[in-house]
């Protein structure tokens, strides 16, 4: 099965934006990270990480400042080649059973399918409509018609179509913080992908705002699986299923514990999980 | 311990009363700079204008010149002008645009190559335009066989402005936020997508600052067109035509002309005017893509 093929696999069909436990299934990995190594000048950023992402799962990706993270995740959906243009990646990366890197196909069809939402709201400086549709032309999606439609519910399910609907020919930078983040969340839902980076996104936003974008990604979990890296140890406890601790050593950032939420914050099996957890490192 | 107190409430009060002294002197200092640029240069507008504008009417910018210059208007000089810049801003538009997304979005930053055209570009800019105006008349005059034309000229001023217009667009586009090149990149945009639906909408007002500056560039060059564009006053048939710019009718009148430095003036008149035209044609559409 081609890399295309299996990129367009059908999913589960979007439910409302009500959260509801979902249980993780066990079985095949929607995403496997397997032996990823990043090296720059010389060095590793992150060596050896093995990591995988069940459907409909939240994976929190937590750990200390530099210790390689934002670059885990910036080479799941190879965006690392433009945050990084000279890092060297090795390993490999599954999505829904396909080879996705190495990989000859094309990086942006990996993009559709694992979106990627940034520690800082970025809607580019057009109206909220030139956002949503430029997230939909980027998809291949040439049915101008839908547009609407797509549009729509996709706002729906970030929960901004209300406030929103009569102002889509404003500046989309021109809203507030909590609302660019949630925007940008419904760009990235519009090309339905299989998994969502979510690479510290309550960082620049304030406490309302958080507790926002943390219900939206419970939701999210129905349709689809969600990384999410953050220093807030309680959002991670709060939003994720399972939890991955990154830690620096010999200079090079490693997986060195994963497991369940609640396990890894009320008896972790690593000292130094449990002393960073405890907060026993500040 | 209420003495030292006061000390040092004293003491405080002392030097934030030196300091206010020294900001001052400061701004006094920045005060006389500016009013002096401005009074040399109002000084030099307002000569040109007393001599020139009672020259202007409207038969001036209809009529053709007579005795050199000395009598008639200037229509014929103003469309060979206004063709020779807009070859100029045709041909180094797109192709400064081109060369600046190249090093931009397709050399990584920092590396030999970018850094050499970054430098190159800057050398370019600075070249004096004799220089051009001799690489003009050799190359599009006699290698290409253009001869002495409006085509001629316009090409000259293009090679001139492009490092010029370059530079400034290279500066522009790193300035972009990182974040809209990554948010369009992680919604799966390509390359060509990003650069012309994201990154050329979102510099549009700079972009028309940029062509404004090398326009301004272009109208008031004398040196570069002085072997390429020619001194023929008659109206341009064809683009093959020689024609006489305004910056060299100008240079003409004030330096061969006997008794032609009215129409001079009210010729520096016309460019000054010429170019606030089209500097606040560029400055509505610039704030009409910034609203």
């Amino acid at each position: 099965m081609n890399i295309i093929s299996r990129l367009s696999e059908p999913k589960p069909a979007a439910a409302g934006h009500t959260a509801q436990v979902v249980p993780c299934p066990a079985g095949p990995p929607v995403l496997e990270a397997r032996a990823i190594r990043v090296g720059l000048a010389g060095r590793d950023i992150i060596r050896d990480v093995n990591l995988s992402l069940q459907p409909n799962e939240i994976l929190a990706i937590i750990g200390p400042s530099g210790c390689g993270k934002s670059t885990f995740v910036s080479t799941l959906n190879r965006m690392i080649h433009h945050t990084l243009p000279t890092a060297k990646v090795e390993g490999e990366i599954w999505l829904n059973g396909g080879l996705v890197f190495p990989s000859s196909a094309s990086a942006a069809d990996l993009r559709c399918k694992v979106a990627m939402v940034f520690q800082r709201p970025n809607p580019f400086p057009f109206s909220i409509r030139m956002n949503m549709e430029f997230a939909l032309k980027a998809n291949g999606d040439r049915y101008r018609p839908g547009y609407a439609d797509k549009i729509e519910q996709a706002l729906r399910s970030v929960n901004l179509w209300d406030r929103l609907k009569d102002r889509m020919n404003d500046v989309a930078t021109r809203l507030s913080g909590g609302e660019q983040q949630r925007l940008c969340i419904a760009r990235a839902l519009l090309s339905d992908p299989d998994v969502i980076l979510f690479d510290e996104p309550c960082s620049a936003l304030d406490p309302v705002s958080c507790t926002a974008i943390e219900t939206l990604i419970q939701d999210l979990k129905q349709r689809c699986s969600v990384i999410i890296v953050t220093h807030n140890l309680a959002q991670a406890r709060r939003v994720s299923d399972r939890c991955a601790m990154f830690w620096l050593r010999d200079g090079s950032g490693e997986v060195i514990e994963t497991g369940p939420t609640d396990r890894i914050m009320t008896a972790p099996n690593h000292e130094i999980t449990r002393a960073y957890i405890n907060g026993e490192f500040c | 311990m209420s003495e030292r107190r006061h000390l040092n409430r004293h003491h405080r009060r002392a030097g934030s009363d030196r300091m206010g002294r020294a900001d001052r002197l400061i701004y006094l200092c920045f005060l006389m700079v500016v009013s002096l640029v401005f009074l040399t240069y109002g000084k030099v507008i307002f000569d040109i204008a007393s001599q020139g504008i009672g020259q202007i009417n409207l038969s001036y910018l209809t009529d053709a010149p007579r005795q050199s210059g000395r009598a008639g208007g200037v229509f014929p000089i103003l469309v060979s002008t206004v063709l020779v810049l807009a070859i100029a801003v045709a041909v180094a538009l797109p192709t400064s645009l081109a060369i600046a997304l190249y090093v931009t979005e397709y050399l990584a930053q920092g590396s030999a190559l970018s850094s050499l055209f970054r430098s190159s570009m800057l050398i370019l800019a600075s070249v004096p335009s004799i220089a051009f105006g001799l690489f003009g008349s050799s190359f599009f005059a006699q290698f290409l066989g253009l001869g002495t034309s409006l085509l001629t000229g316009g090409l000259t001023l293009a090679v001139m402005i492009i490092p010029i217009c370059a530079f400034a667009f290279v500066e522009v586009f790193r300035l972009l936020p990182t974040g809209y090149r990554t948010g369009a990149y992680a919604l799966g945009a390509g390359k060509a997508r990003f650069i012309l639906c994201v990154m050329i909408p979102t510099c549009t007002a700079e972009i028309i600052t940029v062509v404004l500056l090398g326009t301004g560039r272009a109208l008031a060059e004398t040196a570069a067109l002085l072997f390429t564009s020619g001194y023929s006053d008659r109206m341009p048939e064809s683009l093959l035509d020689p024609g006489r710019v305004l910056s060299i009718h100008i240079y003409d009148l004030a330096m061969s002309i006997p008794g032609g430095d009215r129409m001079a003036a009210a010729s520096a008149v016309l460019l000054i005017g010429l170019f606030l035209l089209i500097s606040s044609v560029g400055l509505y559409f610039s704030k009409k893509a910034h609203p």
